[in-house]
């Protein structure tokens, strides 16, 4: 990293904290299976979190909760009122309700009387 | 289609909003036949569960008719009559499995505003604000129910849409404050609250053994119905020098081998404790006015068990001292209703157990804010007003 980048990155952590984060949830399912949803749902799993990049990494299978699965997440840009780590357990909360039920909870359509429908 | 919605603090309007759809393959919509008040939408009204946003469709107390399934459904059909517990649970994750619906993992759309207060997120709600999920509730015409084979529950022939209904909420929460006060055969329990939580808690107790139940309110109707209809003996604080004096008095000076709480963040109460967490509430320093709470730890026998059902947010002072010196065990939940259902319906449908009669007022949904008005004030008798959409 250059001197300026370092000093951007710096000033960008001071505005906002770190881009970098991870958070670890127990999945109940195999390696495989969360790969697999890992590859293929990256659109759903992402939705709203401005990821640079994003990796996975596999712990122990924590008694009958599941693999412990650590999503690593870096971010392009800062979210407002976001810190990191909150969209690094959005997305690995998403990657395990995709995987143990299919789908990610969301209030899409939701009825209400305003015009965002959230 | 109309929904009663939430537009600022005191402030309810039944409104046009869109129809819900299904949205996720485990997805139902229910036509909704009957759905009812709650003590907790008292606390949404009054502002003191923050994440609201005006134009939310309120209520979580709810049965209705399926009218569409989502691809991944198994087994519900369109026409099945359906109740469905207020948390939604996934069936899968570990909570689930471990019957602990309303903390399931994976039914909360928005866990990043629940986690910073509660630290975990809990299950999602309908209709009871972002930080519990954000689900549009069930005073609407329609409402979309995520994991539908694992909610919503058929209604079994011979058991009334009025007796279903409260086998969402007030049923399974009261079931489960008497299941928490872990009762043996013979058992003094004492119950704060007369409203339809209370009420079947002290029913729910009696059904599971208590030898006694006392029931604590100010309302004369309310508790009138506790001695008639559920044959619980009453205490009326107001007309009472000391409520702990006379749980002693009734308890041969032991104290009830278990008190469950029903009345929450919003009790009545007289005296200088009282005076101070009114101020402190209004002044939105704490959330809470406990003196329901405080007064049940001080009664509870030495040794025995508190079971808080009433819904309470950050309440300081919390005595927790006394707690620990009289080596009290506290158990605690917003409810599973799921786990409590097979054993609900059996005991209404042997005729153990009649919900029904906590209707004191049926209405359209266009007089919604008019039950919350009678419900909130407590006026005309108002247990719990029922809206037919
Ligand atoms: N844990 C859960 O899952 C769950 C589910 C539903 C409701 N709740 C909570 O249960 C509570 C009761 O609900 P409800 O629908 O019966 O409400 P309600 O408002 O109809 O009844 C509350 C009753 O408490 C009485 N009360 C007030 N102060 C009191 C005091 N100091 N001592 C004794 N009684 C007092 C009131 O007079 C009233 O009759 C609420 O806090 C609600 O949020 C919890
Ligand atoms: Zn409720
Ligand atoms: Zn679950």
């Amino acid at each position: 990293m250059s001197v300026a980048d370092k000093a951007k990155d710096a000033l960008s952590k001071v505005r906002s904290g770190p881009l970098e984060a991870s958070r670890t949830l127990p999945i109940r399912a195999s390696k495989d299976e969360i790969e697999q949803v890992w590859t293929s749902r990256t659109t759903t799993i992402f939705d709203g979190i401005p990821m640079e990049s994003a990796t996975t990494q596999y712990g122990q299978t924590v008694r009958d909760w599941g693999l412990a699965v650590t999503v690593h997440l870096r971010l392009k840009e800062a979210v407002p009122d976001m810190a990191a780590n909150t969209l690094a357990g959005k997305a690995v909360r998403r990657l395990k309700a995709l995987v143990e039920t299919g789908e990610v909870p969301t209030t899409e359509n939701n009825p209400s009387a305003r015009e965002d429908a959230a | 289609m109309r929904a009663l919605c939430w537009m600022g603090v005191n402030d309810l309007q039944v409104n046009t909003v869109p129809d819900p759809t299904i949205v996720n393959p485990h997805d139902v919509v229910l036509k909704v036949g009957l759905t009812t008040t709650c003590g907790s939408d008292l606390h949404l009204l009054g502002g003191y569960v923050p994440t609201m946003r005006e134009g939310d469709v309120i209520g979580h107390e709810y049965m209705g008719e399926v009218v569409e399934v989502g691809r991944e459904v198994s087994k519900l059909r369109v026409g099945d009559r359906v109740v469905v517990p207020s948390f939604l649970g996934c069936g899968k994750c570990w909570y689930c499995d471990h019957d602990e619906y309303s903390l399931c993992d994976n039914t909360h759309p928005k866990p990043e505003l629940a986690e910073p207060v509660l630290g975990y997120p809990t299950g999602g709600i309908p209709g009871y604000s972002h930080a519990f999920g954000g689900y549009a509730g069930s005073h609407a015409e329609f409402i979309r129910v995520p994991f539908g084979d694992v909610n919503a529950f058929t209604v079994p022939e011979g058991v009334t849409d009025e007796q279903a209904l409260f086998l969402s909420d007030a049923v399974p929460t009261g079931y489960m404050g008497a299941d928490f006060a872990d009762i043996k055969p013979g058992d003094t329990v004492a119950v704060w609250g007369c409203g339809g939580v209370g009420l079947m808690a002290q029913k729910s107790a009696m059904i599971m053994g208590a030898g006694r139940v006392i029931a604590i309110d100010r309302i004369p109707e309310r508790l009138a119905m506790a001695r008639d209809i559920i044959g619980s003996e009453t205490i009326n604080y107001e007309e009472s020098d000391s409520v702990l004096e006379e749980l002693r008095e009734f308890t041969h000076g032991i104290g009830p081998d278990s008190c469950i709480e029903a009345v929450g963040m919003e009790a009545h109460g007289t005296g200088p404790q009282y005076a101070y967490d009114r101020v402190k509430q209004a002044l939105h320093l704490e959330t809470d006015r406990g003196s329901a709470l405080r007064e049940a730890i001080m009664a509870v026998r030495k040794g025995g068990t508190l079971s808080i059902v009433g819904v309470y947010g950050l309440m300081d002072k919390f005595p927790l001292g006394i707690l620990m010196n009289k080596g009290i065990t506290i158990r605690t939940s917003q409810q599973p209703g799921q786990r409590y259902m097979p054993a609900m319906l059996e005991h209404v449908q042997k005729g153990e157990l009649d919900p029904s009669f906590l209707v004191t007022h049926r209405m359209s949904l266009e007089d919604s804010p008019k039950g919350y008005q009678l419900f909130k004030d407590k006026e005309d008798n108002c247990m719990r007003a029922v809206f037919k959409p």
